[in-house]
């Protein structure tokens, strides 16, 4: 995907829409994505049902990785079973065969489970970006991780001038819109157009 | 979809609230200075988490001795406390998994801490088994697959209490993962509103840099189904497992087809009864009555029924099946439990866990808030005299009478279990304190729900 | 599924659809017309005993050359152990106890299919559940044949007891201790195990399901007519009365119909395990009937959603059926009591090994891998073919709890077998669709309809 061209940093103008509540941000995307306008993203405190498909973002391929993890455990359960019990020592214990194919049954279940919940947590953090200490380096409005939702927009390649924009946006109940340039040396500036 | 719910279905948030109102109250304990109350607890949970260490200490240096276990009871009050804490700790991820995937909404308000809860309780119950094996400084290692003192010989697969070390430590790191994740977003809002450095510093380091991004939002929500659906069936296995402890053994009583779905009743059961306990005592206290609502207890006074009817189906149908069975030793078994010198033990787990919860029929007992406070206590004691039953009666009566014994636990062993308290609520003062209570980014979500 | 998108809640009827009916009249005669080829040839006389007649070896021990064994009964206490081959059941059966246990497989197939269907309308009022109002005539018809299962059931039951079962048999013997015969242990069982409980329990149990069914259907009928909360108030009230009874009697009727088929034999788990079984079938038979309506353009407002979660629901307690069955194989297997494995042994054994490996397989790997994507559970063809695929692995869970204690080496699988089962699922599919023409297709005024309507699963 275009993940990397539509970040905050990749783009020289971005315009936000700040917003009080979900559902006005929701059709503020609706209509700014059938307009042609390159959404970067879209910040909010919970998960706006319906906001993925509004900005036009298809489902994640963890699930693919998550069932991976989960035959990466089975096989290791069996390995590790298999190996003690059959091949390095052998052993009748209460009158069980060796091979006691049903009671290595809960075994492989756990190592299973555990293999796919670490692995599904690693799979998303690594495609996600995260990591313990990391700064929050996108955070446009401190309330968005509480009660505002912010909408980022790309102005450089937006079919539609920004004024037309702006007023979209605040017809659509943004409470506050502001455009950021960024500068060359890592830096940026922020206007408040409304 | 929250515009379609219908009108008769109670709100699960009442009064009007908005996202601020929401991030506001929610984290106020952990941004002002710890209340009277909160000081008064904590000070108690932390005088009885010393009345553990000090027991344990006891029971190390001098060794197993100090309980009161014999020739025939060679679990007592140690495994009884080890069920009974795993089966608490069943209710944090059921909440929030099977709950998740029935698209249950009151589960938002009370899932936070009931997971808090399960890992806790997790916490307490692994003491219990660990100290029992006499040397805990070889025992810790011991459990895994490793050889022998690191020689030829192996841990062995055949053995349903190596099962149990690898179901409970899954267990509670699969809780834990879910529990972190559900908090990142939480821990995030309370970063963004922080003032102090120290606070600045903890919660952006615990955030991971989350920033409420749709993209990440939208794999986040995938990772938490899938998560839910593992920890399903986790759940289900953990007591399963746990009652396979019992269940594969030739003694009458616990040899039964039927442990292990009875047992993950009764964990959820008893998870839930504490649950109610641990909330009702919350939403007062932090005045979250907005949040979870009577709507929400009554909710859960349903389930408490609902699971209480189904163990006492249980017991009834092992009951029935030994009368059935034609084998004297199950007979005699099942008899003993209840007209036996522990028939107080069986009597006041069938009026606890079977008769009590019948009282939820009633409207009144499932929405008055000090009654169900009252039962979920009465279910905790009696999902104790369960675990109690299940394991002293049976092991007390071999099947030759100079096999015979009888059971009373030691100060030590009441110590060790009085002391898992203290460290459960040290626990979950600490959380109280320093983790907002209710998850904030879930119940932002359904805010407009029921209008 | 945009916020607050209007749908419309338009009645809609189902006038029977001439296909349907005409293919569930072919598997009908065709049914009988196997069953009664399959009566015809089958093998008057037992296999093991060829040229005598079946008669007069009712009560003469079989003289197979594999000495066959019972653990129990004081005259066999000194045979040598093991491995001991469990005592065949089948040995002194006349021969048209065959037809009596298909009946019974499939007429307790049936009943398990709709008195589950039965449990799970009842669940969706006590757990408030608003997504299955969409279909939830669909849930009703399928309960429409639970009184003719019933009567079948009742019908066998009493007509064939003692051909069917080892312990009705043994009570009309009425032997004394120190009889040659006698066996302790099913005398010691004569307080549950016998006729005038049996065929009172077979009798009132289904009769209250009725009952309580009928007057949720009326419940239902009446909302439909009349609208408001009331009859929605009291069908939460009466369906929870049901649940209660209903598990504590679906219990008794297992432990009564099937467990009682291995006399000698007990599981508390039992019980369990035949509501998992019959839950994944009423579940896979709602399904199927939903995608059918669908196919024809019927019940508009059922969406995709409503397919995913029930695939959800089948794949979920496809596990749960799973777990329930390692539970009480892996505890049994490992503790291995003779009087509980024998059990296990049987069905390990000769012509009930392959039926063994295949009730794990279809009933438990197959939906779990098939049904593990999103992707596969909004399929309805895929959906569909595991969900008869699901119904007939769960016939064969029933069959193999069945056959081996009833008529252990008479059984086979021919003409007999398969002409009942299409017999019976012919009749099936006429009375459901039969019973879904006579009320709209909507429950038009229930309260959560709208909400199911909008119903939406999300990721």
């Amino acid at each position: 995907m275009n993940d990397k061209k539509l970040s905050l940093r990749n783009n020289k103008k971005v315009l936000f829409g700040i917003f009080e509540d979900g559902d006005s941000a929701l059709e503020a995307t609706q209509t700014v994505f059938n307009r042609g306008v390159n959404i970067i993203d879209c910040y909010s405190p919970y998960p706006i049902h319906g906001m993925e498909k509004a900005m036009g973002l298809k489902r994640s391929r963890l699930p693919i990785g998550a069932f991976v993890c989960a035959m990466t455990g089975l096989s290791l359960a069996i390995i590790l079973q298999a190996g003690i019990m059959y091949f390095d020592w052998p052993m009748i214990i209460g009158g069980k065969p060796y091979a006691g194919i049903p009671s290595w049954i809960p075994v492989m279940f756990e190592l299973s489970i555990l293999c796919t919940a670490f692995g599904i947590a690693i799979l998303f953090f690594a495609r996600s970006g995260m990591i313990h200490g990391k700064i929050a380096n996108e955070i446009i409005d401190p309330r968005q991780t509480s009660d505002r939702i912010v909408l980022a927009m790309s102005l450089d390649e937006a079919g539609i001038n920004t004024d037309e924009l702006v007023k979209l946006l605040s017809d659509k109940g943004a409470v506050e819109i502001r455009q950021r340039v960024n500068l060359d040396n890592n830096e940026f500036e922020d206007n408040v157009i409304k | 979809m929250s515009h379609n719910i219908t009108t008769i279905r109670p709100r699960l948030v009442t009064k009007d609230k908005s996202l601020a109102d929401v991030s506001n109250e929610i984290c106020r304990p952990i941004e002002n200075k710890p209340s009277t109350t909160w000081k008064i607890g904590f000070t108690l949970a932390v005088i009885f988490f010393g009345l553990l260490a000090f027991t344990l200490a006891l029971t190390t240096l001098v060794g197993i001795g100090t309980w009161g276990l014999n020739k025939s009871v060679q679990w007592g009050w140690d495994i009884t406390n080890f069920v009974w804490w795993i089966g608490i700790g069943h209710a944090g991820t059921l909440i929030s998994a099977i709950l998740l995937l029935f698209r249950q909404k009151w589960r938002m308000s009370i899932n936070r801490s009931a997971e808090a809860m399960t890992i806790f309780a997790v916490l307490c119950a692994a003491l219990f088994p660990l100290f029992h094996m006499g040397r805990v400084w070889v025992g810790a290692y011991w459990v895994f697959p490793l050889p022998n003192a690191f020689g030829s010989l192996w841990v062995n697969f055949n053995s349903p209490l190596l099962w149990d070390v690898f179901a409970v430590s899954t267990y509670f790191s699969v809780s834990l993962v879910f529990w972190y994740l559900g908090l990142i977003p939480d821990i995030a809002t309370i970063r963004d509103r922080a003032t102090t450095k120290g606070r600045k510093f903890w919660y952006n380091f615990f955030s991971m840099g989350w920033t409420g991004s749709t993209r990440t939002w939208n794999r986040y929500e995938v990772v938490s189904l899938i998560l839910a659906g593992i920890s399903t069936p986790l759940v289900l296995s953990v007591h399963t497992i746990v009652s396979f402890d019992f269940a594969t053994s030739v003694v009458p009583g616990w040899h039964t087809t039927i442990f292990p779905p009875y047992f993950v009743a009764g964990a959820i059961f008893s998870g839930f009864g504490m649950v109610c306990t641990l909330l009702i005592i919350a939403r007062k206290v932090l005045n979250y009555e907005d949040y979870i609502t009577i709507g929400h207890l009554e909710a859960m006074a349903k389930v408490l029924m609902l699971t209480g009817t189904l163990v006492g189906l249980a017991y009834i149908t092992e009951f029935f099946v030994a009368a059935y069975s034609g084998v004297e030793y199950e007979q005699y078994a099942f008899l003993n439990r209840a007209t036996g010198p522990y028939w107080w033990a069986y009597w006041s787990m069938m009026t606890c866990n079977l008769v009590a919860p019948q009282f939820f029929w009633m409207k009144w007992a499932r929405t008055t808030p000090w009654f169900i406070f009252f039962l979920s206590i009465v279910v905790n004691v009696g999902m104790w005299f369960e675990r109690f039953v299940i394991i002293v009666t049976s092991l007390h009566r071999e099947y030759l009478p100079s096999g015979w014994a009888l059971y009373s636990p030691t100060w030590v062993e009441i110590g060790i279990y009085l002391g898992t308290f203290g460290m459960f609520f040290t626990f979950f003062f600490l959380f109280a304190k320093f983790l907002p209570v209710i998850n904030m980014a879930e119940i932002k979500t359904i805010l407009k729900d029921s209008e | 599924m945009a916020h607050g998108h209007k749908i419309e809640l338009k009645q809609e009827f189902f006038s029977g659809n001439k296909k349907a009916t005409k293919f569930s009249l072919i598997l009908i005669v065709l049914g009988l017309l196997l069953t009664i080829i399959g009566i015809a040839t089958a093998p008057k006389t037992h296999p093991s005993n060829e040229g005598a007649s079946s008669e007069e070896h009712h009560h003469v021990a079989a003289d197979n050359n594999t000495p066959r064994l019972n653990y129990y009964g004081d005259h066999q206490v000194n045979h040598p152990l093991p491995p001991p081959i469990p005592e065949d059941a089948g040995a002194h059966k006349p021969w048209y106890s065959r037809v009596y246990a298909n009946i019974l497989t499939n007429s307790y197939f049936f009943v398990l299919v709709s008195c589950l269907a039965l449990f799970f309308w009842a669940l969706q009022y006590i757990a408030n559940a608003g997504w299955t109002t969409v279909f939830k005539r669909v849930i009703e018809s399928v309960v429409a044949f639970l009184p003719i299962a019933s009567i079948i059931l009742i019908l066998i039951l009493i007509i064939g007891k003692s051909d069917l079962y080892h312990w009705a048999h043994y009570e009309h013997e009425a032997l004394k201790p120190g009889e040659p015969g006698y066996d302790k242990i099913l005398s010691g069982k004569s307080w549950f195990l016998n006729s005038s409980f049996f065929i009172g329990g077979i009798i009132i149990i289904p009769l209250v399901w009725f009952l309580i069914g009928k007057k949720l259907s009326s419940l239902s009928v009446r909302e439909d007519a009349e609208g408001g909360l009331t009859p929605f108030k009291k069908s939460i009230r009466w369906s929870a009365a049901f649940t209660v009874f209903f598990i504590f009697s679906i219990s008794v009727l297992s432990w009564l119909v099937i467990m009682s088929v291995d006399a000698h034999w007990y599981s508390t788990i039992f019980s369990v395990y035949n509501f998992a079984t019959g839950f994944v079938a009423a579940l896979c038979a709602i399904t199927l009937i939903v995608l059918y309506l669908k196919s024809i353009g019927h019940l508009n407002l059922v969406t995709d959603e409503h397919i995913h979660d029930l695939g959800k629901f089948i794949f979920a307690f496809s596990i749960f059926w799973g777990y329930i069955w390692i539970s009480q194989f892996l505890l049994i297997w490992y503790a291995h009591i003779p009087e509980e494995v024998y059990y296990y042994q049987v069905r390990l054994m000769d012509q009930w090994k392959p039926y063994f490996y295949i009730n794990i397989v279809i009933n438990f790997v197959i939906p779990f891998f098939v049904l593990m994507t999103r992707d596969a559970k909004r399929n309805p063809k895929l959906l569909g073919w595991i969900a008869v695929i699901l119904l007939f692995g769960h016939w064969i869970d029933v069959y193999l709890m069945v056959m081996p204690g009833t008529i252990g080496s008479l059984a086979q699988f021919g003409m007999l077998e398969i002409g009942m089962l299409l017999l019976f699922t012919g009749t099936f599919i006429y009375l459901t669709l039969l019973s879904l023409t006579k009320r709209a297709l909507v429950p038009i005024n229930h309260p959560y309809l709208e909400e199911s309507a909008h119903h939406d699963v999300g990721v």
